[in-house]
């Protein structure tokens, strides 16, 4: 990975860090001074190395795991902010990678009843509840959306 | 769809911090799939669900 893809992996989590929201690549361009090509051509380069999912055939940012960009059933509050993650696993990924407690909410898979849990100081207190991954590690990315 | 496989939150909490504690580091690089397989090892995620290569 060059350094400028470097910069816009680093910007694109700051980012979502402090709003909630992926940068659009115009965004990235004005705050790292440079031209919209040359981050378009990032971004895509960091889709390629799976380090960002981009919505199909464009640049908008679908996913900087485990922060998704769009609105999910899994929504993360820490900081005082609110997040979508994308899925059981990255819901708990947002505290591990703030380092901060966190209050993770989905829904029940089995009866729909609302689900809290919450992560404080590197621990889950309450860990009543399963996590059903259905698709093999080996085709996580086949539909990475599905997944 | 297929019957995959269940974490508990304890081994889902684990999961996260594997994957997930560095990724703000500025040369963070992603796993090769056998590093992976090999990361998931340490946690007791086994078998060929968890198998990356």
């Amino acid at each position: 990975m060059d350094q400028l893809a470097k910069d816009v992996r680093s910007y694109i989590y700051d980012h979502f860090i402090q709003t909630s929201m992926a940068p659009s690549a115009a965004d990235t361009a004005k705050a790292l001074g440079h031209s919209e090509a040359d981050i378009e051509a990032a971004y895509h380069a960091l889709a390629e190395a799976r380090s960002i999912v981009l919505r199909p055939h464009s640049t908008t940012i679908w996913m900087a795991m485990p922060f998704s960009n769009v609105q999910t059933p899994f929504t993360v509050i820490s900081r005082g902010r609110a997040y979508y993650a994308n899925c059981a696993w990255d819901a708990f990924g947002v505290p591990a990678l703030l380092h901060a407690d966190a209050r993770v909410f989905t829904t029940c898979g089995d009866c729909g009843s609302v689900l809290e849990r919450k992560i404080s100081g590197g621990r889950l207190p309450e860990t009543r509840g399963l996590v059903h991954f259905a698709i093999p590690a080996r085709q996580w990315w086949d539909d990475v959306g599905f997944t | 769809m297929p019957r995959g496989a269940a974490l508990t939150l304890d081994q889902t909490w684990e999961l996260a911090k594997l994957w997930y504690e560095d990724r703000l580091d500025p040369e963070w690089r992603r796993r090769t799939p056998a590093e992976a397989t090999a990361a998931f090892a340490l946690i007791g995620l086994t078998g060929e669900f968890w198998k990356l290569t």
